[in-house]
Parts: C-alpha cells; sequence; structure tokens
C-alpha cells in the first residue's frame, strides 16, 4: 500500500505547529506529519520562514505522492501559497492548501489521510470542519420562490453608461463585488463581471451602451441590481450629454 | 554618429528597472519609513529596500546572465516572496511570478506590457485581498493600469505606456492619503490613517517610476 497523503502544518508558532503535529501523530499513526513553525522555523521567534516551508513540502513529497497544507492565519497562508505557485510546474496537484480551520481541519484531515484518502478526499473532510461552524443565511433564489421555474435562465439588457469617467476602477469594482455577490453568472460586453479588470479593459466610455447578460437561479436580481447602478452612474458625476 | 539602438522591454530592461528601484528604495529609505511609522510598524522602507537590494544580487549571479524574461521574472519573484517581514514582499513576489506567467520570452512589446501591468494588478488583488479603496499598493497598481490602457489605446508608444502607467501609480498613491484604510494594521487606526499616503501604494508608484526611466536609459544615453 502506498504511504498515506502527508499532512504539512505551517504556523507562525512553532510550538503551535509541533504542538499540533503531535495531537494529528496521535490519531493517525501511519501518516507523515510535517510542522512548520517560527522563524527562523524551528525556534521559539513568531513569524514564518518562507524558505523552510518549501523546504517542508519538497521533503513530504519526497517520501508521499500527494500532501495537503494547514497554514494558521494571514502570511502563512500567503507564504504558502506562494510556494505552491512558484513550484507549480514541479508538484503540480500533487500538493493543495486546505481552507478550514487550523486545529479542527486538520484533525478531520488527519484521520481521513490515516484511513488512506487522497489530497482531494482529505481537503474535502477538512472543510466540513468549517461548515459546522458557518451561520450564512442562504439566499433566496427565483425557483425557491416559485417564481421561476427554469434554473437556467438567461436576461440581458442594455444600459448607456452615463457617469462621465465611464466604467473605470471605482464602477468597475462596485460592479463586480455585487455580481460575485448573485448565484448567477454575469457577463458585461462579453466579460466577466466579476473581474474588476476584466470590467475596466471593456474602456466602457459616457454615452456607450453595454449589454449586461445574467444566467443562473438568480439572474433577474443581478441583472436589476446591474444595470440599475451603471443607469444611476454609481454616484459619479453624469456626462453633460446626459442629464 | 550613429543614433541609439530604439530602447527594448527586455531582459536588460528588467535589470536596469530592478537596480533602478532598489536605488530609488535606498535613497527613500527615511520617507518610506516614516510613512510607515505613522500607520504601521515602521519597517515597510527596510524591507522593500532590502527585497530589492536582493534582487539585484542575485540577478548579477553567472546564471541570470542569459536568462530570459520570464525565468528573470521568476528569480525576481521568488526573492521577494521569500522576503521576511511585512506583506509587501510576498505580494508583490506573487505579482512578479504572476507576469512570468504572462510575459513572451525575449521583449515585450506595448501590449504586453500593459498585460504585465494587468497581471501584476490581478495578483495582489488575488492574493492579498485588498479592494480598490482600501488604502493598499492595489489603488497604486489599478491607477497605473488604467493609464497604461488609455495610452495604449491612445496609440502611445511603449515609453508612453511606461511613463502614463508611472503617472498613474504616483497619482493613485496620492489618492490614498485621502482614504480610511481598511487593511492591515492601518486599519485599527480609523480616522489617523487619513491625510498620509500608504507606504505599500508609494513604493509601487517608486517602482513603476523606476520602470519607466530604466527603459529609457540605455548604455548610450547619459
Amino acid at each position: 500500500m502506498s504511504k498515506p497523503t502527508g499532512i504539512v502544518i505551517v504556523s507562525h508558532s512553532g510550538l503551535l505547529a509541533r504542538g499540533l503535529a503531535d495531537l494529528l501523530q496521535q490519531m493517525a499513526e501511519d501518516v507523515i506529519v510535517t510542522p512548520i513553525g517560527g522563524f527562523p522555523a524551528g525556534s521559539d521567534n513568531l513569524g514564518t520562514d518562507f524558505d523552510a516551508i518549501a523546504g517542508g513540502i519538497s521533503s513530504t513529497l519526497s517520501r508521499v505522492s500527494e500532501a495537503v497544507v494547514f497554514a494558521d492565519l494571514g502570511s502563512a497562508v500567503l507564504s504558502t501559497r506562494n510556494v505552491l505557485d512558484l513550484h507549480e510546474d514541479e508538484y503540480g496537484p500533487r500538493v493543495r492548501i486546505a481552507t478550514a480551520p487550523f486545529v479542527e481541519g486538520a484533525v478531520l484531515a488527519a484521520v481521513a489521510a490515516q484511513t488512506g484518502k487522497s489530497a482531494a478526499e482529505v481537503v474535502e473532510a477538512a472543510s466540513e470542519a468549517g461548515q459546522s461552524w458557518t451561520a450564512e443565511p442562504e439566499s433566496v433564489s427565483d425557483a425557491e420562490l416559485g417564481l421561476d421555474h427554469h434554473e437556467h435562465t438567461q436576461h440581458r439588457a442594455d444600459v448607456t453608461i452615463v457617469n462621465e469617467l465611464g466604467l473605470h476602477a471605482r464602477p468597475a469594482a462596485l460592479i463586480a463585488k455585487m455580481a460575485g455577490g448573485f448565484d448567477a453568472r454575469v457577463l458585461i460586453n462579453g466579460a466577466d463581471a466579476t473581474s474588476i479588470l476584466a470590467i475596466m479593459r471593456l474602456a466602457a466610455q459616457a454615452g456607450q451602451i453595454v449589454t449586461v447578460e445574467a444566467e443562473g437561479s438568480q439572474a433577474q436580481q443581478a441583472l436589476a441590481a446591474i444595470v440599475t447602478a451603471i443607469a444611476e452612474g454609481f454616484g459619479e458625476p453624469i456626462s453633460s450629454t446626459h442629464e | 554618429m550613429p543614433q541609439s539602438p530604439e530602447p527594448v522591454a527586455d531582459v536588460a530592461w528588467l535589470h536596469r528597472w530592478m537596480a533602478m528601484t532598489a536605488d530609488r528604495f535606498a535613497a527613500d529609505i527615511a520617507e518610506l519609513t516614516a510613512l510607515d511609522e505613522h500607520i504601521g510598524d515602521g519597517d515597510h522602507g527596510r524591507n522593500v529596500q532590502r527585497g530589492f537590494a536582493a534582487i539585484v544580487a542575485r540577478l548579477e549571479q553567472p546564471e541570470y546572465a542569459y536568462a530570459d524574461v520570464p525565468t528573470t521574472m521568476r528569480a525576481i519573484a521568488a526573492t521577494l516572496m521569500a522576503q521576511i517581514g511585512g506583506i509587501s514582499g510576498p505580494l508583490l513576489g506573487s505579482a512578479f511570478l504572476r507576469a512570468a506567467k504572462v510575459a513572451p520570452r525575449e521583449v515585450l512589446h506595448a501590449d504586453q506590457v500593459v498585460t504585465m501591468l494587468e497581471a501584476m494588478t490581478e495578483a495582489v488583488m488575488s492574493r492579498g485581498g485588498a479592494a480598490p479603496g482600501d488604502k493598499t499598493m492595489v489603488d497604486a497598481f489599478l491607477a497605473a493600469v488604467e493609464a497604461a490602457e488609455i495610452s495604449l489605446a491612445d496609440g502611445g508608444s511603449l515609453s508612453d505606456i511606461l511613463a502614463a502607467g508611472a503617472a498613474g501609480a504616483k497619482a493613485g498613491a496620492e489618492a490614498t492619503a485621502d482614504m480610511l484604510a481598511a487593511r492591515g494594521r492601518a486599519s485599527h487606526l480609523g480616522e489617523r490613517s487619513l491625510g498620509v499616503r500608504d507606504p505599500g501604494a508609494v513604493s509601487v508608484s517608486i517602482m513603476l517610476d523606476a520602470a519607466s526611466v530604466a527603459f529609457n536609459q540605455t548604455e548610450e544615453t547619459e
């Protein structure tokens, strides 16, 4: 049997990383668990050590075929993501970063790894640790309201840009944030409305008519919100030819 | 006397860009430190200065003498990512890594410079999580991209585009003075973060200005 999926622990604290590793090893004796923490790694100083993270992942992958990384906060996550990006070509999908509570997620992960689960399955198991804590109210879709019997309805509308500066960075950001909040796929002149840069690339000027399309269970709400925002000029000065 | 050749955005430009950025950070360290002391822990200037000095040292290694553009950018990225202290190094590192992924092998043309700026901006926004108006380097990057795209659309030369990007970044950094910090340590200061530019945004402005100046600076010019 090949070695179980490895687990790498990255923390600002060497103590915390080692402590969690001990905990995991208790419940998953065949899983290779590598703790990395502190700066310099292994010392008592708090911080993240990019080179140690890279080295830890590299040595883990030389012993097992797949691994999952748990990072505690902020710069540990950023550094780990940077390591994975930098080594994307070498490691590819062999190593993944889990999005889960540090301790609870790692524990579920260790148990899953011990039973022979793949990295993808281990990440899935870990994410369940976070779900029990989420109290987000579910947004009610058209279908649930009984208003729309088609799950994937396409809506579109043309709207004129009225604000002087057109779809520059600020409105692009407002639109992107709005579009991201609906259960719908939204396009503006074919560009992904959740991407600030894609919207900006349209270089849409005042007076120009753009086509907004939305598809998905909240297509109608998404379309209405975005078309309204564009038509009202985002609270910015209106171009004089459109007053 | 023969005319100077047209400048090109090649690996030599990258080397000059990094060297000029390192010099500017060394010269401006007092200013950056003061900005960061106002809203942070004061180590930003030291961090970027050290990061770019390390880049220059690394690029001087023989293995980079004949490296192509993406390889050089990856080396820049790796050096910045490994910088300790502060978030700017890792964020700028992720920016150069994304740029490396979209860069051509030998020479960047006008549209590719704009693509490079877009890639850098996208990387910093997704890795750092900041939105426009949060008073971060994102505000400088977005303004730079916007200006560069307008210049490209207006038929600007590479030199024009880089100059526009630099001017945009500078304006973007200036604009951060009137923003309330929404990220990092500064976000705990509330109103006290007003009136002072974000040091990360100022650093991006210095870096992109260096890109522009370094582009026009060839061996034949002073």
